[in-house]
């Protein structure tokens, strides 16, 4: 009835003019571990801070990931992720950081005339472009307006249709992280008889905690030669409960008509084709997909950020503002991180930039002065499957995040320029599950300028051990 | 005496996220049990070396799972042992636990169940659940 009423209201004011305002500094959506890790940061460099979350609760994603194995590098103990998520929730209660829960952001204006509703709150901000977040709740729709916002949507699962597994359609089908938050959150018992595609982190930690909750697992079923996720979960989830790792294998049809009966998985070949002949039906009544992670950009995009098609997160410089200016990224909306730890370093910088804009420094005012005519994209090469930040814009210490695409024993890191090898790295072993960091020194980025180079590239090349 | 069998053991530590792959060398009498542990190899920090000990002779391991929440914003509630106990206890464990309920509120760190099947470890809340 509050809705309809609201509705009524509404349409009788007249559209947009009804709609209130609210001003911050900086305005975060996202309240999982990157969204509070920047909120807390830019509250902390004196920024007045919003969160938007969809969720009724702070958390994200980590409230339902219940097992241990986060905080190593962050707090120097090991947490579950509910405990990771809780450290940063009471940190962000003891400031005045303002919570929007069950709200859903449906649309950023970084336009001209942008906030102009909230002129009269904004009148110190000079120059700088308003953006207005607007979000959508029970109570109704609201515009936030920021001098910077901070992305912090995370990621969503692939899903069976984008891995195109023929067959009938049963249920019985669900994403690992789905299948996660029924048995985690929601109480729920998907099934009773699970096949998992994917060695992802969270099919494997799904594989453990079907087990423990009663649901036998047929095995894990892995299209590439080699596991997906952590060596770790490898071992605890799947090596203690003796699931077996079927590698180079896949689903390769689903059998059932309302439900699930059985899944057809076949061998596949360097090619990654399935081989005709090596057929083998496993019954089962659920399959688990756990077959890569997305980053939820539909908002950046609607704001006119530009994405990289290799990470499918915004192209960024290093202070992970995107091209929008104003607008910053950081954690799994940025590029899908391998550990929480990781997403909060990456996301206290985020808020400590936007607040640096916001209030007035510019970006890099912690990071250095922008270098003059500092423009130098930053390109992967060989099995480096990406580099972010995608654009350097100050001769300053860069934190370099990059993937390798396939693992290898013996590699090692060139950072070139011009053609010119600036920078060889120790040779070591490189495996895709993880995220690799590299300091990229301000001399090296001073070198490439004066070599005249528009791009540095990160390569990571295999070498033949002798 | 002489029946006694030297095994190379390779998997990973899993205490940091170093994950440092170990070679174990390990001395196993004519029934499979473990002797001795010879030599650890492949770690970068004394604690693989504990690690790979701890794993040959009683594998540990925090538990987590969730349990029934009456009155509370949320169904379940996280839990988790507050130390590692030993995985050979999981399922037992599992059996236990599967059947509490707690009232809301909860905050983390409460003890849902002390000293865990005489572990002297307690089960405790991964999370705060506020009353409904």
């Amino acid at each position: 009835m509050a809705t309809l009423d609201m509705r009524d209201g509404r349409a009788k004011a007249g559209a947009v003019a009804s709609v209130s305002t609210k001003a911050f500094d900086v305005v975060v959506i996202g309240g999982g571990p990157a969204g509070m890790a920047a909120a807390l940061a830019a509250h902390n460099a004196g920024a007045h801070v919003a969160i938007v979350e969809r969720e009724q609760h702070l958390g994200g994603i980590l409230r339902q990931c219940i097992h241990p194995g986060f905080g190593l590098s962050h707090f120097k103990q090991e947490l579950t992720g509910p405990e990771y998520a809780q450290r940063f929730i009471d940190q962000v209660r003891a400031t005045d950081v303002a919570l929007f829960l069950g709200s859903m952001v449906i649309g950023i204006d970084s336009g001209e005339g942008a906030g102009a509703s909230a002129s009269g709150v904004d009148e110190a901000s000079g120059a700088t472009a308003v953006h207005t977040v607007t979000l959508m709740s029970r109570a109704g729709m609201l515009q936030l307006t920021g001098r910077a916002v901070v992305l912090a949507m995370g990621c969503r699962e692939r899903t069976r249709s984008e891995i195109k597994i023929p067959g009938s359609r049963p249920a019985g089908v669900f994403t690992a992280g789905l299948a996660q938050r029924y048995i985690n959150i929601e109480n729920l018992k998907p099934g009773s008889r699970a096949v998992i595609l994917g060695s992802g982190d969270i099919g494997l930690i799904m594989a453990r905690r079907c087990t423990l909750e009663g649901i036998s697992v047929e095995g894990v079923y892995e299209l590439m030669p080699y596991a997906n996720g952590l060596r770790r979960n490898v071992k605890n989830c799947l090596d203690d409960f003796g699931i077996p790792l079927h590698l180079s294998t896949t689903v390769t049809r689903v059998i059932g008509h309302d439900r699930v009966e059985a899944v057809e998985v076949s061998k596949v070949d360097e090619h990654l084709a399935p081989i005709p002949g090596t057929e083998r039906v496993v019954p089962c009544d659920t399959l688990l997909l756990s077959v890569g992670l997305i980053p939820e950009n539909e908002l950046s995009v609607g704001a006119g950020v530009e994405l990289d098609p290799r990470t499918r997160g915004a192209v960024v410089d290093q202070s992970l503002q995107t091209g929008v200016p104003g607008i910053f990224a950081c954690g799994n909306v940025l590029h899908v991180h391998d550990l929480a730890d990781n997403v909060t370093t990456e996301s206290e910088h985020a808020g400590a930039a936007a607040a640096a804009y916001a209030l007035g420094g510019g970006a890099d005012a912690e990071a250095g002065a922008p270098g003059a005519g500092c423009q130098l994209t930053v390109s992967p090469a060989s099995i480096a499957g990406y580099a972010l930040p995608g654009r350097i814009t100050a001769v300053a210490l860069t934190k370099l995040n990059f993937r390798v695409r396939r693992p290898v024993d013996a590699a090692r890191v060139r950072i070139l320029a011009d053609g010119e090898e600036l920078f060889t790295g120790k040779v070591r072993a490189f495996k895709p599950g993880v995220m690799e960091s590299f300091p990229l020194p301000a001399k090296v980025i001073k070198q490439a300028l004066d070599l005249g180079a528009s791009e540095i590239i990160l390569s990571v090349e295999p070498v033949k051990e002798a | 005496m002489s029946t006694n069998a030297i095994e190379k053991l390779k998997f990973n530590c899993t205490t940091c996220p170093s994950e440092c792959l170990l070679t174990v060398e390990v001395e196993r009498d004519a029934d499979g049990a473990l002797v001795e542990v010879h030599s650890v190899t492949g770690n970068n920090c004394p604690r693989g070396d504990k690690f790979a000990h701890q794993e040959l002779t009683c594998p540990t391991r925090v538990l987590t799972t969730t349990v029934a929440v009456s009155g509370g914003d949320e169904t379940l509630l996280p839990v988790r042992t507050a130390e590692a106990i030993p995985l050979a206890l999981h399922a037992q464990a599992m059996n236990l636990i599967r059947g509490l309920v707690v009232n809301a509120p909860i905050r983390m760190g409460d003890v849902v169940l002390e000293n865990l099947l005489n572990t002297n470890i307690d089960l405790i809340a991964s999370m705060d659940i506020d009353p409904a």
